[in-house]
């Protein structure tokens, strides 16, 4: 118990004045209450809450004298701070029961005597909230690792803050999605029987458009046939044209040659040979030399015109094979036929289309 | 048959099978959204167990946290309720804050928002609770019932006591006290 306190030139008052376990000092403002308390504070901690600890702050704060010094009564033991300054040099001085000591020998005799402790309430409640803790865990050890816990807590708070964001998202999505499908007007019946009728569609498709093949097979077959009658038949006319005109030339030659042994032995007719033979078929018909000119010349324009006004052959099967591919049987025996038939019309070494 | 007859028809069925198949169409994407539909709201499902497990464990975290809490704070609050002269003291931890207060009326006032003449009454309290061996209450601001009160709460306190007031008590303090008039 602190028995006693007593200041000298601090803040202007010295005196002393005796406590009790429970004392009420009562005094008006100004009378030096204040002063009592921050002097028990100040010889105690060796400084005063809300002032600063050096000397000089405290000296400049309290002192009114170049010596100033605080002293309690603990028990059987005083113990005093003096605090004096020299020039701009502010020292204390500690004190045990009247003599001076050192730093850690009045510590030591503060300890001895008990150490009052004197809470600065204020300076507690300003702490950080880090510190307050640190304080309090450290007077009330917990009934358990506290941090421990608390880092389980917060992982667990944030898991659960995680699913909740995952659930909201979730939600969303199926919200999304609803109105999505409520937007789909479904076609009557059922996917099965739509289904079903699809086959059956594809199955008519594919039957009809066999349907077609057959006919387009049987029409171009049918052209084929006629392009190769017309063919045949062109082919007769200039066989008979390619003749006509082979057996005016061998005529020719054999007039020229008739002619020709005339002059070098002897006329026929003095030869005894009789001119007047004609040719059974054709002797009345075959005229002079530039009658036959003009007739060979006319037979021979005729042929031309009637190869102008013929189709080829060869465009036409061509046609008739492209139309039979597109039409799906380009490997039909009709098509087989018309490219032999073609063959015919192609000189030899040239290809075909 | 002819062979346009058969050419149109083709062309009927073609557009047919196509109207068919957008049909088909329509019915996969109604199948596949009701499939995603479906998979979200099983997961919500799992998720809302998931969640009610992780509310159950954080539930017991925290009882078992507020019971770690209690054995700091409650010895405090029983220190501090045995000095103030009405009400409760109020002390929470939650996290790294430390809430302190004074319920009076069930109504719990923060430390801050305390009055001077409270705010010394549950000094002294805090004081004693944190450990002071010497209490000294600064009660300049305390009223005269209020002191009593205090002074009366004080007396049973074993930590040596000190109590400034300008209030000149005329001997109606409690027993134990002594009293120093500086005039």
């Amino acid at each position: 118990m602190i028995k006693s306190v007593e200041v000298k030139n601090f803040k202007g008052q010295t005196k002393a004045c005796a406590l009790n376990q429970k004392t009420i000092v009562v005094g008006h403002n100004g009378t030096g209450k204040t002063t009592i308390t921050q002097a028990i504070q100040l010889a105690v901690h060796g400084s005063v809450p809300g002032i600063g600890k050096t000397n000089p702050i405290i000296y400049d704060t309290f002192a009114t004298d170049l010596k100033m010094a605080v002293k309690i009564e603990i028990d059987d033991t005083t113990l005093s701070r003096a605090f004096n300054k020299k020039k701009d040099t502010v020292t204390q001085v500690f004190g045990i029961n009247g003599k001076k000591a050192t730093k850690e020998k009045f510590i030591a005799a503060l300890h001895d005597a008990g150490a009052p402790v004197i809470v600065d309430v204020k300076g507690f409640v300003d702490l950080s909230a880090d510190k307050k803790m640190e304080a309090l865990l450290e007077l009330y050890p917990p009934k358990g690792d506290i941090a421990k816990v608390e880092n389980e807590l917060e992982a667990a708070r944030e898991d659960l803050r995680a699913k909740q964001r995952k659930m909201k998202e979730l939600e969303s999505m199926v919200s999304r999605l609803q109105t999505e499908r409520d937007s789909i007007q479904l076609p009557p019946g059922t996917p099965a029987e739509t289904k079903a009728a699809l086959d059956k569609a594809v199955a008519d498709l594919e039957e009809t458009k066999a349907e077609i093949n057959k006919l387009a097979i049987a029409e171009a077959e049918e052209r084929t046939k006629k392009a190769m009658e017309i063919a045949e038949h062109n082919r007769a006319q200039q066989e008979a044209l390619r003749r006509q005109g082979q057996m005016m030339r061998d005529r020719e030659d054999e007039k020229k040659a008739m002619a020709a042994a005339a002059t070098t032995i002897d006329t026929p007719e003095k030869q005894g040979v009789i001119t007047n033979i004609k040719d059974p078929k054709t002797a009345d018909d075959i005229p002079q030399s530039r009658e036959r000119t003009i007739a060979e010349n006319t037979l021979r324009a005729r042929a031309d015109r009637m190869r102008s006004q013929v189709p080829d052959p060869r465009e036409s099967i061509n046609t008739i094979i492209a139309a039979m591919q597109k039409a799906g049987c380009g490997v039909c025996s009709a098509v087989l036929v018309a490219k032999r038939e073609l063959k015919k019309y192609t000189p030899t070494g040239a290809s075909h289309g | 048959m002819d062979k346009h007859l058969l050419e149109d028809k083709a062309k009927g069925l073609t557009a047919s099978i196509s109207e068919l198949r957008a049909h088909i169409s329509k019915f996969d994407e109604a199948k596949g959204l009701d499939k995603s539909i479906l998979k979200a709201q099983e997961e919500i499902q799992a998720l809302e167990v998931d969640i009610q497990v992780l509310k159950e464990n954080g539930a017991e975290l925290k009882e078992k946290y507020r019971g770690i809490a209690a054995s700091i704070t409650q010895p405090i609050m029983d220190a501090m309720d045995a000095i103030l002269p009405s009400g409760i003291s109020g002390i929470s931890i939650d996290g790294k804050n430390l809430e302190i207060a004074w319920v009076k009326d069930n109504v719990a006032r923060p430390y801050n928002a305390l009055s001077g003449g409270e705010k010394a009454a549950f000094d002294a309290a805090l004081a004693s609770a944190l450990g002071a061996t010497v209490i000294i209450v600064e009660a300049a601001e305390i009223d005269g019932p209020n002191l009593h009160d205090e002074l009366e709460k004080l007396a049973q306190l074993p930590q040596q006591v000190i109590v400034n007031t300008c209030h000149h008590l005329n001997g109606t303090f409690p027993e134990g006290f002594s009293v120093v008039n500086l005039g």
